[in-house]
């Protein structure tokens, strides 16, 4: 699960909830522990792109759980109301649309990140500085499911920002934790639903170690311990296969020849 | 039940847009400028969103009607298919749906006139003969019928054009929709089947088989002509006793005089699709079958898929005449270029 925070204000009750540590000698300030990961952004477009693009090159796993996180300005909703955005409006950009597919309580609201701070509030919806290029920088690593963006009210027309009281986002945010746990846990859930099945992975990694495979042969390999796993072969069976074999060709002709008889609809 | 509802800006106010609104009120509604910016981007899960669909209203623009492939028809020699909805209410794993479209989301096109327009515009290109128009391409054409009000608003277009010939093709046993009105001989409800234990595996959602039956029986018993399609054809064990087992199953409770056409057709999917389909569902036996690429397709292998055709044909040919049987080669149309 990634996290992308801008400010430290806005992190803080999260890192003590999930009691992340700080990481040291890392080129943003990045905090971790074995399932979650938190980078503090700074403020706007650009700097949230980069924290993404760190988290990502830092932590190359594909499909993982991404979320940003933190305070935002509302046209409608009262200061302190956690809403989830449905839709990421950006004048530079084309509009992104995180998949609704999580069970929430949570307002859902439209989002519109500007590239400054805006003076009003032209539009009953969010406004925040760094949405749009998340989702952006995320989505050529994760599904559309897998990323979201979860705001905090902060500022409204009845308190506008220029009367928020920046030592209250601590307050704001831990306020609003119990609405965003079961969604992280959610997100989290279905990270996993998407995963390959229980075990298939590493018993690939674990066949691929038995022989110095070509690219085009682990790709071979790979499709048929897919197939074996769906047609219920043993993986002790699959692994003895392969490592009867005298060479890589051998190993995917007796793979290949075992699945054979096996393979039709039961 | 839906929760989600995209819609174009400026479609909330079309009557079946409301429709749609007044069944569902409590659903969370999102703008968006064009349906194609929610349902076209790439990495959407389809799997994941299978779990749960939002709904998407819009407007079709451009072309509305489209000619079906050469190979695919049911006597007539001018077939056209439209799509007045995208993706199906179920998740069969055999479905090309999964590997043609980016979103598992339904799209509802509401400009039901414009369709009917088109159509009329088709079939004066020949006046004087049937002219087929497929609803049952890119979803199922009954089988949402409540939130879509599809065969209530075309069943008495077709009523009114009787060389227009419609055929609904379905899974759903729910069929008012036609139990209300007269039989109209110009529109042939088409089941689709499997054999029990196929279906058991691979139509997640779907009506039983003996229900589906049950369903087709009731509505030709009303006088509404009816089709079965036997598609696509699955490679199975006991393949020719439970293909054997259904053909009879469907004869022992159906006039033949009464069954407008019966279609087979043969498990063959654009290759690129196919390939979506299995990364989809790595688990999914159905893919690990006797698979083979041919020209721009995948299929079962060309010895296998002749066999069990040839099986169900002259199982199938033992209740109806040759003329009411037909042979679909494909099923999915071609990706576009």
């Amino acid at each position: 699960m990634n996290f992308v925070v801008a400010l430290k204000a806005e992190a803080g009750p999260l890192i003590e909830f999930f009691k992340l540590s700080k990481q040291s000698s890392e080129e943003l300030p990045l905090f971790t522990n074995d399932n979650h990961r938190l980078v503090l952004s700074g403020p706007g477009k650009e700097l949230s792109a980069k924290a993404t693009a760190f988290l990502r090159n830092r932590f190359p796993l594909p499909n993982q759980a991404w979320l940003n996180f933190g305070l935002a300005g509302h046209g409608s909703l009262p200061v302190g109301k956690i809403f989830l955005a449905n839709r990421i409006l950006d004048k530079q950009e084309r509009a992104f649309y995180p998949t609704q597919c999580l069970k929430h309580k949570l307002e859902s609201s439209a989002l519109r990140t500007c590239s400054f701070p805006l003076s009003g509030y032209p539009e009953a919806i969010g406004f925040d500085m760094e949405a749009s290029a998340f989702c952006k920088t995320a989505s050529p690593f994760s599904i559309r499911e897998l990323i979201q963006v979860i705001k905090v009210v902060s500022d409204n027309p009845d308190y506008p920002v220029d009367t928020f009281d920046r030592s209250s986002a601590g307050a704001l945010i831990e306020k609003a934790l119990p609405s965003l746990l079961p969604v992280v846990d959610q997100l989290e859930t279905i990270a996993k639903k998407i995963e390959l099945p229980m075990g298939l992975k590493e018993h690939i990694d674990s066949v691929f170690s038995l022989h110095p495979f070509s690219e085009t042969q682990c790709h071979q390999i790979r499709k048929l311990l897919t197939h074996a796993h769906a047609l219920g072969a043993s993986k002790k069976d699959t692994l003895q296969l392969v490592m009867e074999a005298t060479s890589e060709k051998q190993a995917i002709s007796n793979l290949s020849n075992s699945l054979e008889n096996h393979r039709i609809l039961q | 039940m839906i929760k989600v509802i995209y819609h174009e800006e400026g479609i909330l106010d079309h009557p079946h847009s409301q429709a749609v609104l007044r069944l569902y009120p409590k659903a969370t509604l999102i703008p968006c400028a064009h349906y194609k910016d929610v349902f076209n981007p790439s990495g959407q899960s389809f799997r994941l969103q299978k779990e749960s669909p939002a709904l998407i209203l819009a407007r079709k623009t451009g072309s509305l009607v489209h000619p079906v492939p050469a190979t695919y028809g049911i006597g007539g020699r001018h077939n056209f298919y439209f799509s007045h909805l995208l993706n199906c209410l179920y998740d069969c794993r055999y479905c090309f749906l999964q590997g043609m479209f980016p979103s598992a989301h339904y799209v509802l096109f509401v400009n039901f006139d414009e369709f009917k327009n088109e159509i009329l515009r088709k079939q004066k290109e020949s006046p004087d003969e049937a002219t087929w128009f497929f609803s049952g391409y890119d979803c199922d054409s009954l089988a949402l019928e409540q939130v879509t009000g599809f065969a209530d608003s075309f069943l008495p277009f077709f009523a009114e054009h009787p060389n227009a010939h419609l055929e609904l093709r379905t899974k759903s046993v729910k069929l008012k929709a036609l139990e209300d009105k007269s039989p109209l001989q110009n529109v042939v409800t088409a089941f689709s089947f499997t054999p029990d234990e196929i279906s058991g595996q691979l139509e997640h959602k779907v009506p039983s088989v003996s229900s589906r039956i049950r369903a087709i029986e009731k509505i030709a018993d009303l006088g509404w002509p009816v089709g079965i399609r036997i598609d696509p054809l699955i490679d199975c064990k006991n393949f020719e006793k439970r293909y054997r087992c259904l053909i009879e199953k469907l004869f022992t409770k159906l006039n033949p005089d009464f069954v407008h056409s019966v279609s087979l057709g043969a498990f063959r999917v654009p290759i690129s699709y196919f390939k979506k389909m299995e990364k989809l569902y790595p688990e999914e036996p159905l893919f690990a079958g006797k698979f083979e690429k041919r020209g721009n397709f995948t299929g079962y292998r060309k010895e296998i898929e002749e066999k069990r055709s040839e099986f169900c044909q002259n199982e199938l040919l033992k209740y109806i005449p040759e003329e009411k049987l037909f042979l679909c080669e494909t099923t999915g149309k071609e990706p576009k270029q």
